[in-house]
């Protein structure tokens, strides 16, 4: 037996308990996971799981903390009286039986649970080695990490004085970068480059988390190499440096995302203005620090024409001028604002868009305030100027960049318990239908996996309850989403290295969740009959991002007018 | 002379204390050498730095031809080292640290390791935790003894003992020299403790190293002088770096002479003390370490 074997075995009866537990605790909460959703029929089932869910995720996250501290610690590789240093035991040898076990407890084994539960899921299986691989490497990332904080220290107290101290720290420095922010954050309105929407290719991330990864482990072996807290101390010095480099300096590899061949006709996506009256309303950057005193912003009721069925179009602010009849000339003062656009002047083109994909003449659901046909962002200007030229006329032009999606209807589900729909990465399923006065509550469970190899991000799913007969439909709102993914907190990492995945690499997860029908949003209470209600069907509508096209738009007779206190933005 | 041990100049800081300073020490090969010196004198210090457990601020030191800063998993293969402030694994019992032990030396004695348990008397199954000081410095001594190693290394292994486990305790270490002697470097402050044991002694006080030489010569050079005048009073000690005060009384003085040793000695004691008795008396080894420890740190004539 090699010494690694014989170390690994060591340690293996001393913490294999605590491992078995361990892994218990892993398995109950996959279970959990799993079940949850479709378990959670009311409200105080849902108290005892969300109790037991917390509970799971806590010791789950603790457990692994103390099991690698007590294992690291177990050969101390600080001080001078650990039984070990004087013994025959290459420093190599140990670190492999460390790695070893605690590889296996904690990468391989959530790994092994992810798997199993993405199979009894029926995940495709192109997509679980993927989301398998994710949380491998992710847990590898956090073992690593915890296992270089437990080398710098001997006992458990010391490691959560160090942990202690590290979260302060970073507390600080979260709270001194807030502070410079706010400090340097610019006032009122900002001119940026706005560009076309693009694709982020999924390396920069994959790099970076590799990257951590290799740095982590480079700090644990050089303080089982040196036994120097200053070594490896500056071996993560030099590794955090490493990453803001590469953070910063990785080419981003973005490219356009591309648009359909019908937008390069003559008469494709084009913006006209259904008035020369653009409402003005006091600027609001949309941010505490940013106070958007003594600039107004002007909207104008934008149309795009020239549009596929089936697609929605959004302007987005590119550059505005007005020129007046004295030669003076208005530039924008800021940019980047988008708002809707209307197909005419009752209709927004989401809602044709939708009503397109459902095949239906009709929503039933009112459009709320607010959401309707409204006005697209065209202009800012200082106050001062809205004073001395509000009422004059003149000619806008502005240049626009508008973004563009898709919207189909993936699947059609009738109001079945078990009825199912499934793409690659998606499934929805039926777990109950409850009839109520007038409306109708489907509760659902939608099994989602994505990873940071994706390269796009998943369509935003909407539901809806369709009426063939009478063309009619009605869209729901989802409440009760219950669920949680491990990815999220694995996410929050990889957002903290500040390089952008692709995709929202949040794993796999189950979520349930209760949709009702109506959504009940609107002013207008819309009421369901038992009738409609017997010949409805569930509709899965798919929004897709797609590409961005630039536009301009040329505006006579201009004219600045007061908003009257209704308008919304 | 072979040595298993040498040091040049080897110093060690924490902080602004200065540990051990200028350390230069010779251990001889085969030889069981105490370094003694009272608490703090750096004894621990300079252990822990032959045993690369701390890196030396300067200087450097040998052990068993390697330098200390590279003692690697192949040379504590031939050495032991046991240390009252060790950290032993105490979840195991001494079965189960002799069995985590033994894959780890390829001259992992089983016999030797089994008759040291009895002689020691070691309860093989109760774990360490629950074991007292003694038993467990017994168990950790037969883990570090059963692969017959070249070098034992013991910092205080006796400190708190009672008499009965630090014979038992030395018995071993004896019994295994006895087979096939390795060096033994063993620190105190306490004389008693190695008397037995010592056949070579260091002296350290306050980081600063003050000789070494073999017990013998050390007991054949330090004689108390016990002068009685023939007048009223006693006579006066004259100035000699080698003559070190004790005590005077009626027409009696008494002092120490470090170097009895010499081939002059009795001359130089006749000429300084004309017609008075001069008797000599032989001094155990405990007497000269208390005398040793009470001087400055430049004991006149202490150095080897």
């Amino acid at each position: 037996m090699t010494h690694a074997a014989h170390l690994l075995r060591t340690d293996l009866r001393r913490f294999g308990l605590a491992i078995a537990l361990w892994v218990l605790v892993l398995i109950a909460d996959t279970v959990l996971q799993g079940v949850r959703p479709a378990l959670n029929t009311d409200l105080r089932l849902s108290t005892v799981f969300d109790l037991l869910a917390t509970l799971l995720f806590a010791s789950r996250w603790l457990g692994m903390i103390v099991i690698v501290a007590l294992v690291v610690q177990s050969h101390a590789l600080v001080g001078s009286e650990a039984f070990w240093m004087t013994r025959p035991i290459r420093w190599r040898d140990l670190l492999a039986s460390k790695l070893a076990l605690l590889v296996t407890a904690f990468v391989v084994a959530p790994a092994l649970c992810d798997v199993g539960l993405m199979l009894a899921s029926r995940v495709p299986s192109a997509e679980i080695p993927r989301v398998a691989l994710q949380t491998a490497l992710f847990q590898c990332l956090w073992l690593l990490l915890f296992m270089a904080l437990s080398s710098w220290t001997r006992n458990l107290a010391r490691l959560a004085v160090l942990a202690g101290c590290v979260l302060i720290g970073l507390m600080l420095l979260l709270n001194v970068t807030i502070a410079v922010m706010v400090r340097n954050f610019p006032e009122g309105p900002q001119l940026t480059r706005v560009i076309v929407r693009t694709m982020t290719s999924p390396a920069g991330a994959i790099v970076m988390l590799l990257v951590a990864i290799v740095l982590a482990g480079a700090i644990v072996a050089v303080q089982y190499r040196t036994r120097l807290i200053r070594a490896s101390v500056a071996t993560a010095a030099a590794g955090i440096a490493v990453l803001y480099l590469i953070a910063n300096f990785w080419p981003s590899q973005e490219r356009p995302r591309p648009v359909p061949g019908w937008t390069n006709g003559a008469d494709a996506v084009r913006l006209v203005s259904e008035s020369p009256e653009a409402e003005f309303s006091p600027f609001d950057a949309g941010s505490p620090w940013s106070p958007g005193g003594g600039w107004r912003i002007g909207s104008l009721p934008l149309r795009i024409t020239g549009i596929e069925d089936g697609w929605v179009a959004t302007p987005r602010l590119e550059n505005g001028t007005i020129t007046f009849g004295d030669g003076a000339t208005l530039a924008t003062a800021g940019n980047g604002y988008s708002g809707p656009a209307r197909a005419s002047a009752d209709d927004t083109l989401s809602e044709v868009a939708v009503r397109h994909a459902l095949s239906v003449t009709r929503l039933l659901e009112p459009v709320p305030e607010g959401m309707g046909p409204g006005l697209a962002p065209a202009i800012v200007v200082a106050q001062a100027d809205f004073e001395k030229y509000q009422g004059a006329t003149g000619t806008y032009r502005g240049q626009f960049v508008v973004d563009l999606d898709r919207v189909v209807a993936a699947a059609t589900l009738p109001l079945q318990v078990g009825a199912t729909f499934q793409d690659d990465r998606h499934r929805i399923r039926i777990d109950q239908v409850i009839p109520q006065s007038r409306a109708l509550s489907v509760r659902l469970r939608q099994f989602t996996s994505s990873s940071i190899f994706d390269s796009t991000h998943p369509p935003q799913v909407t539901l809806y309850l369709r009426n063939r007969s009478s063309a009619e439909a009605v869209s729901g709102s989802p409440r009760g989403q219950i669920g949680f993914s491990g990815g999220a907190m694995h996410m929050s990492l990889a957002v903290g290295f500040s390089v952008e995945p692709a995709a929202s690499g949040t794993g796999f997860s189950i979520t349930g969740s209760f949709t009702r029908f109506p959504a009940g949003y609107g002013e207008r209470i819309v009421e369901l009959s038992r009738e409609w209600l017997s010949q409805a069907e569930l509709v899965i509508l798919h929004t897709i991002t797609e590409g961005s096209v630039t536009r301009s738009v040329e505006v006579p007779g201009f004219r600045m007018v007061e908003a009257p206190a209704r308008s919304a933005r | 002379m072979t040595y298993a041990i040498e040091t040049q100049d080897l110093t060690r800081r924490f902080g602004r204390t200065e540990a051990v300073h200028g350390l230069t020490l010779q251990v001889p090969a085969g030889s069981v050498f105490a370094l003694l010196g009272p608490n703090g004198a750096g004894k621990t210090t300079t252990l822990k730095l032959l045993m690369n457990l701390l890196r030396p601020t300067r200087g450097t030191a040998t052990v068993l031809g390697t330098d200390s800063r590279r003692l690697d998993a192949r040379a504590f293969e031939r050495i032991a080292y046991v240390s009252e402030n060790q950290r032993l694994p105490e979840w195991m019992t001494p079965r189960e640290l002799f069995d985590y032990c033994r894959p780890f030396y390829p001259t992992w004695d089983d016999g030797l390791r089994r008759r040291l348990e009895s002689d020691l008397g070691l309860p093989p199954e109760a774990r360490l935790r629950t074991l007292s000081r003694g038993t467990r410095m017994k168990a950790a001594l037969l883990a570090s003894l059963a692969y017959r190693p070249e070098l034992v290394v013991l910092d205080e292994p006796f400190t708190g003992l009672d008499p009965v486990v630090r014979d038992e305790l030395i018995r071993g270490l004896l019994d295994v020299s006895a087979d096939r002697p390795p060096t033994i470097l063993v620190s105190s402050h306490d004389i008693d403790e190695v008397e037995r044991l010592a056949d070579w002694v260091g002296f350290i006080r306050d980081g600063r190293f003050q000789f070494a030489e073999p017990v013998a010569a050390l007991l054949g050079r330090f004689r108390l002088i016990e002068v009685v005048a023939s007048g009223d009073a006693p006579p006066a000690l004259p100035a000699d770096p080698h003559w070190l005060p004790h005590d005077s009384a009626g027409r009696t003085l008494r002092f120490v002479d470090t170097r009895h040793d010499a081939p002059d000695a009795a001359e130089r004691m006749a000429a300084a003390f004309p017609d008075c008795d001069i008797r000599t008396f032989p001094l155990p080894l405990r007497e000269i370490f208390v005398i040793l420890a009470r001087r400055s740190p430049s004991v006149p004539g202490a150095e080897s």
